[in-house]
């Protein structure tokens, strides 16, 4: 996020894409509905009617997949309508020549087109957005997994710089990270690309650096992102370690995911439960759980907070350093001779960029946001003040493209998938936990009920739901949050193995899958399928 | 019959929409059902749970089928001395409701859209509110000048005597400030209860910063004993809204409504009739009325509560400050007023600030009408001059009790300022206070040597517990409690004992309440406890 | 700023613009008692508790609905102020007798009603009467008790739902004596526009509301500890209290002061942390042997580990090892899985789940 989370109190209009923040970010949600109390205005942009749509002042039900046009709409309307920035963008950015000889076609009628959001409201929001003080864009997966999530995100980002809506209090351009300590993960150089502090792998400078560092020659190539190295084990990769992550449930493509773990000479597993991916290991190794570590979390906001352990772990469990650890020494590496999480942590601050002015110590009470270059940094909760990383903002004018796969006779509704509030990723933690599995004991397909009616199918009643790599046979519930031509599944549930379906593309720049649109027919199932 | 979205439309993008909404619907179906309240939330965007909670707030929105029809009989302390118990028994499912304003002609019955009066044994007769007497002491008026003369309501009869010539001199030739000045200098004073000077909370609108400002008038008259408001109303309207449009002119006020109590329905129409007239007379000007009617709630009488009840919030009164003069309707300066202190206002323009001040007795400005019902010959609205003699208008102005019997004791306030059996007073503040009561909104109820006076101070108390809202603690456990204890349900049968938990109750309830309704409450039991202690001991035993 | 003072039981004190005296009383060690605040929901001024004289009211007013202005004149502990507010505790205690005996795991402040009552020594023998609580124990949802027996409707609970959680799922019915704490036409919660966020728990004042996950350990044998930590859940990175009697996870509680949250959780963070010693956790190290997983020491375990990873290398070369890094673990896995990889194979080899 460009901005804090205190910021989300803070916008007079807020503009919410592909982010089912109620159910995904409860948390952050709660505070933009604290700005909305304030009398802060609200544009929600999904596909479905989520909750924050029931209470969006203009709401613009778009299209699975159509994002680019949309916003190339509205970005043409705020240049139509005058409210471009025009001290910003002279001040802060570049290539808005090109963007202005793109934008003339982007009529809101083009838009409604594609997007089938009405032209009248696309001028609504963008009118809105366009006249803001403080106009801030929140956005999670929706906007990302498409085979299109970075030009959708770049043309989120035309509308932060045509209006100037960035490096103040309550502005910004706010990706909501997922997972609990996600960011973290990246932080801490858990990529193909980077070291910890996204210092590159390919720099020479920091090979050098990392070198010298760890005493040990590296690598001077990227490794492969994990999708491609789904697709390359048994001829590429031969052997995984998977900490803390249920892969074939998760992930798109389930057959073609066990399929590549099965093809593994050795496949290691660190997990708190005997997951169905670790069901498929050599070696599964029991973690402490949380609430039995000592650790750091990063949240969205950047900020690294400590964890702590509470109970001791259950049974022989172990935390996951002291796992890696004692594998390292039996495989002769140095370097990993550390007695305490303390240490590790701040083995990551001496090498890290971002985190280099932190310690165990200080993140004790998560007062910083990073980057904190040095010791007695203040931190950085506010991103792009005055600069951007590159220096001037660049408009960057992505064309409209079709998903990967569109809908036809043959599969004529649109899947799209996401979280549930009550569950996290695939259930090993709140499906054993009696409150959250007791709200939602089973997966269920929401479909509209005039589709529920024309095709055949029953609300409460089993469906065979098909795409082109898979079915699945699951419940259906008939609600108006679908839009009519629109289904929706989480992926949450083993026995409804949705990813079984997806997987139909990915993005070329980022692996990213395109979990967010399949095209799937459904069908009454009978009893005996 | 109109349809769900056909009322949504109607009412959802007109000011304050929800309870005109809501009695649409309750008119349309006879009640408010689930799947009324899911549309009605949905329309206008309100949490269902709250709009829910609020519903069950108010008394006479019915959740049952029928229920909007069922005969709703008053069983206010004055009902109770005219047989409402037997009118009740008599009318089938017919239901209790609060003091609905007509004691003097007891004993009133709503159903659904009909105001009838009932006699047990005689059924039900549909009856016009009754005109006060002529001025028994030939005394000059000013509410009540005009009112006995037929066509009053009409436009026409309201021109017929100037009536909105004040008005027009006040668009035409004053400026705000000098309408502000006349209604300074003439004394008057909200005539609701509270007594705040009509010209500075006026002032501190003209002042306030933002807009739209707003001009409430209180017809909310849910006061036990008080029927005031309704004559007005009813037979004077024009009055009431040439002294809004007035207020408007002098505060910058731009728009106005009139909240009216559920329980004068032909009222609303009355209003709204007048309000059409002179709006297609063009003698408003800009100036936009709205008749908003009430569900049954006397706690809405209370200016904060009244405007959380117009937003279509939970009808809570607020913290002050902020005022409404600063911080009212949707939270911009709001002059909220009294029925009969707006109808002041086109006679002190006409005839002068000097001229109102002088029909006062003495020091005190201007005239109170007085809402006098109970043991006495000839119950009715009398408009006195402030500092009027009690007894005068006892026993010269209304003929006294029953031959036989003589008066126990007069209630203050309606039922707010306790009891009085001192009948040495004058009808005045200070004279009053120094009574430990006050003259409020003006009604007095008379009850004569026959009455169980504990009797009416339990039905008095458990009236306050019926409306206590349920937001601060003294009042919400307090009035349960002090009922209880007056109707022999619970508390110490130590004499001692039980005086000493009803006057703790009391006097923290008057202390720290955080509105009226609390702080007066106790007024009843502590002045029970001092002016019959001997009926107190027999109740007791 | 420095002129902002005003007499507090005679001192002069200063205050900040906007302080309510409640604040300002409350910042100078006072214990004004109250039963309705809560420090992240607007005043209310329903208990009237907190009410203290100022010079020239006529009444006393409420603290916390009183913003201090220059010169006031305060007292908070006059004798007729302790008489109101033990009658105003008698009062509350009288139609709620047995809220002195509440398990503190109900909920973060359930115990602020008992300790009231014994501080104004009120132990419900005056002002009997009628109970005004209606309880809904019925509700069979497995997280929020709703056992209004002890409710004395100080509507924390339905403010908390709008103010701070924006759900507005509850809310008031009927009025007065009769008043419910209520959802949309009196149902479950589950049939309302609850999130089971639990915030309703954690401000009631008398245990009404009771967080049933963790009821479920009132008589696990040990004191109430508290280790403060984060969610384990979403990426807002929520603070907590983790709540523990001996070796066992009682509960959790948000943290007040969480810079994420500031006192904020949902229903994954507030009731779902039951799955920490829950029967199905690994407690030992699994060993594939002739296709089934066997329990291993750990020794064996890393020993098998070692070996195939060293078996990978030797056969496939140091590229053909590849590690997927937790997005849910904390720092110190993910750094020790990418340092394994790079500077153990000096392989780049390596992500995370965020691309799922």
């Amino acid at each position: 996020m460009s901005n804090p989370l205190r910021d989300m109190e803070k916008p007079d209009v807020i503009f919410c894409i592909g982010t089912n923040m109620t159910e995904a970010h409860p948390v952050a949600a709660t505070r933009l509905k604290k700005a909305m109390r304030r009398g802060a205005k609200l544009i929600v942009a999904d596909p479905r009617r989520i909750p924050l749509a029931e209470i969006a002042d203009v709401y613009l039900p778009l299209r699975v997949g159509s994002d680019v046009a949309l916003l190339g709409a509205m970005a043409h309307v705020i240049v139509r309508e005058g409210l471009v920035n025009q001290q910003f963008v002279a001040e802060r950015t570049e290539g808005i020549e090109a963007l202005m000889e793109h934008l003339s076609t982007f009529t809101p009628e083009w838009a409604e087109e594609i997007t089938g959001v009405p032209a009248a409201d696309i001028e609504e929001a963008a009118i809105l957005y366009g006249n803001a003080e403080r106009g801030a864009v929140y956005y999670t997966l929706g906007v990302t997994e498409h085979i299109c999530g970075v030009d959708n995100v770049q043309a989120l980002c035309n509308l932060v710089l045509l209006t100037g809506n960035v490096g103040r209090e309550g502005t910004g351009i706010n990706p909501m990270r997922g997972q609990n300590n996600i960011q973290g993960a990246g932080d801490c150089g858990a990529l193909p690309n980077n070291y910890p502090g996204f210092q590159a792998v390919t720099e020479p400078a920091h090979q050098k650096k990392f070198k010298e560092a760890w005493g040990v020659e590296v690598d001077i190539e990227k490794g492969m992102t994990k999708v491609r190295a789904l697709e390359r084990c048994g001829e590429k990769i031969f052997a995984m370690l998977i900490c803390g992550e249920n892969t074939i449930v998760s992930d798109p493509e389930r057959d073609h995911c066990e399929e590549a773990l099965k093809s593994l000479e050795h496949l290691v597993v660190i997990d708190v439960f005997l997951t169905e991916t670790a069901e498929l290991a050599d070696v599964v190794l029991p973690a402490a759980a949380w609430g039995e570590v000592d650790g750091v979390f990063t949240n969205t906001e950047r900020r690294p907070q400590r964890v702590r352990a509470a109970v001791p772990p259950q049974g022989e469990a172990k935390p996951d350093w002291w796992i890696l650890s004692q594998i390292a020494k039996r495989l002769g590496f140095a370097g990993f001779e550390w007695e305490s999480a303390k240490d590790v942590f701040n083995e990551l601050c001496q090498v890290s960029t971002t985190y280099h002015g932190l310690d165990w110590d200080l993140v004790a009470e998560g007062k910083h946001h990073w980057p904190v270059p040095e010791k007695g940094h203040p931190g950085t909760p506010v991103l792009h003040i005055g600069e951007f990383p590159r220096g001037r903002g660049l408009f960057v004018t992505p064309s409209y493209r079709d998903p990967a796969e569109t809908i036809d006779d043959e599969y004529p509704v649109w899947l799209t998938t996401g979280r549930r509030l009550a569950h996290y990723h695939t259930r090993t933690m709140t499906g054993r936990a009696v409150g959250t599995q007791y709200l939602v004991p089973e997966e269920l397909v929401e479909v509209h009920p005039d589709d529920v009616e024309s095709w055949g199918l029953e609300d409460d009643g089993m469906a065979v739901m098909t795409s082109r790599r898979g079915k699945v046979l699951v419940k259906v519930h008939a609600t108006e949050k679908s839009p009519r031509g629109t289904v929706f599944c989480s992926f949450s549930f083993n026995d409804v193995p949705i990813n079984a379906l997806t997987g139909s593309g990915y993005d070329p720049i980022t692996d990213t899958a395109e979990l967010k649109v399949c095209p799937v027919r459904l069908e009454a199932a009978n009893g005996d399928s | 019959m109109p349809t769900d979205q056909a009322l949504i439309d109607r009412w959802r993008d007109e000011p304050a929409p929800l309870l005109p909404l809501l009695h649409a619907f309750h008119e349309r179906d006879g009640y408010l059902s689930d799947e009324v309240l899911r549309t009605v939330a949905g329309g206008l965007r309100i949490p269902l749970a709250d709009l829910y909670g609020t519903v069950t707030f108010y008394h006479h929105f019915s959740r049952e089928p029928g229920g909007r029809d069922r005969a709703r009989v008053c069983d206010g302390p004055i009902c109770k001395l005219r047989g409402c118990d037997a009118l009740l028994a008599e009318i089938d499912g017919a239901t209790p409701m609060p003091c609905a304003g007509r004691c003097d002609e007891p004993v009133p019955v709503i159903q659904g859209d009909r105001y009838l009066v009932g006699v047990p044994g005689e059924g039900l007769r549909e009856a016009p509110t009754p005109l006060p007497p002529p001025n028994p002491g030939g005394l000059e008026e000013c509410c009540f000048a005009h009112i006995r003369k037929p066509d009053r309501a009409t436009l026409a009869g309201y021109r017929a005597t100037g009536g909105y010539e004040a008005l027009t001199r006040a668009l035409n030739e004053q400026t705000p400030a000098e309408v502000l000045d006349v209604v300074d200098t003439s004394g008057l004073a909200g005539r609701g209860g509270a007594g705040f000077p009509t010209g500075r909370k006026w002032r501190a609108v003209a002042e306030a910063p933002g807009g739209p400002k707003t001009i409430v008038c209180n017809a909310d008259e849910g006061e036990p004993g008080c029927f005031k408001d309704r004559v007005l109303m009813d037979y004077d309207p024009h009055a009431v809204i040439e002294g809004m449009a007035i207020a408007a002119r002098a505060t910058g006020a731009t728009r106005g409504f009139i909240y009216l109590r559920y329980e004068y329905p032909h009222t609303q129409a009355i209003l709204e009739r007048a309000i059409e007239e002179a709006q297609e007379a063009n003698l408003l000007g800009d100036f936009q009325v709205y008749v908003r009617r009430g569900a049954g709630a006397y706690i809405c009488g209370e200016e904060t509560s009244l405007l959380n009840s117009l937003e279509g919030r939970h009808p809570f009164p607020r913290n002050r400050p902020p005022y409404p003069v600063t911080h009212g309707y949707e939270n911009t300066p709001t002059a909220v007023n009294n029925v009969e202190t707006l109808a002041s206002v086109p006679p002190i323009l006409a005839r002068g600030a000097d001229w109102y001040r002088g029909l006062g007795e003495g020091e005190h400005a201007g005239t109170k009408i007085i809402s006098l019902s109970g043991d006495v010959r000839w119950p009715g609205n009398y408009e006195v001059p402030i500092g009027f003699p009690l007894k005068t208008l006892l026993f010269d102005w209304a003929g006294g009790p029953e031959d036989g019997r003589t008066v126990q004791a007069v209630t203050m306030a309606g039922l707010s300022g306790g009891f009085v059996s001192d009948l040495d007073v004058t009808l005045d503040e200070p004279s009053l206070r120094a009574k430990d009561s006050f003259l409020g909104a003006g009604g007095v109820m008379v009850f004569d040597d026959s009455r169980d006076m504990v009797e009416v101070a339990r039905q008095a108390m458990s009236f306050f517990a019926h409306e206590s809202c349920g937001k601060c603690f003294p009042c919400r456990i307090g009035t349960q409690r002090l009922t209880e204890r007056l109707a022999g349900e619970a508390g110490p049968s130590d004499p001692e004992a039980w005086k000493s938990e009803v006057h703790d109750i009391g006097s923290t309830m008057a202390a720290v309440s955080a509105c009226g309704l609390g702080i007066a409450a106790p007024l009843i039991t502590e002045s029970l406890l001092r002016d019959f202690p001997e009926q107190v001991e027999a109740h007791l035993k | 700023m420095s002129g902002n003072t005003i007499t507090l039981d005679g001192k002069t004190v200063e205050f900040a613009e906007g302080e309510t005296l409640y604040d300002v009383a409350r910042r100078h060690g006072d214990t004004v008692p109250t039963l309705c605040y809560d420090d992240r929901l607007e005043a209310f001024g329903a208990c009237r508790l907190c009410v203290v004289e100022v010079e020239g009211s006529a009444n006393p007013v409420a603290s916390c609905t009183t913003t201090a202005t220059p010169g006031m004149v305060v007292r908070t502990r006059t004798e007729a102020l302790e008489k109101h507010r033990k009658t105003l505790m008698e009062l509350v205690v009288s139609e709620n007798p047995s809220g002195a005996r509440i398990d503190p795991l109900r909920g973060m402040a359930s115990q602020e009603l008992a300790h009231l009552a014994v501080r104004y020594e009120a132990d419900g023998s005056r002002f009997q009467g009628k109970q005004s609580g209606r309880s809904h124990t019925s509700d069979p949802n497995p997280m929020i008790l709703r056992d209004y027996d002890h409710c004395i409707s100080c509507y924390r609970c339905v403010r908390v739902c709008a103010e701070q959680e924006g759900d507005y799922a509850i809310s008031v019915a009927n009025r007065g004596f009769h008043t419910q704490i209520t959802t949309e036409f009196g149902g479950f919660l589950e049939d309302s526009a609850c999130t089971f966020c639990g915030q309703c728990v954690q401000t009631c004042p008398t245990g009404a509301l009771g967080d049933k996950r963790s009821m479920q350990h009132q008589d696990t044998p040990g004191e109430v500890e508290r280790t403060r930590s984060i969610c384990p859940y979403c990426g807002v990175g929520c603070s907590v209290d983790i709540l523990t009697k001996g070796e066992t996870v009682v509960g959790v509680h948000p943290a007040m002061d969480g810079p994420a949250n500031e006192g904020a959780l949902c229903v994954k963070g507030q009731f779902g942390w039951d799955w920490v010693q829950h029967r199905d956790r690994l407690r030992t190290p699994l060993v594939r042997k002739d296709g089934k997983f066997v329990e291993a020491t750990w020794d064996e375990a890393l020993d098998r580990v070692a070996e195939g990873f060293a078996a990978v290398r030797e056969k496939h070369g140091r590229h053909a090892i590849y590690a997927v890094a937790s997005g849910r673990a904390p720092h110190e896995s993910a750094y020790s899985v990418q340092k394994f990889i790079r500077a153990g194979f000096q392989t780049n080899q390596v992500d995370n789940c965020s691309r799922a």
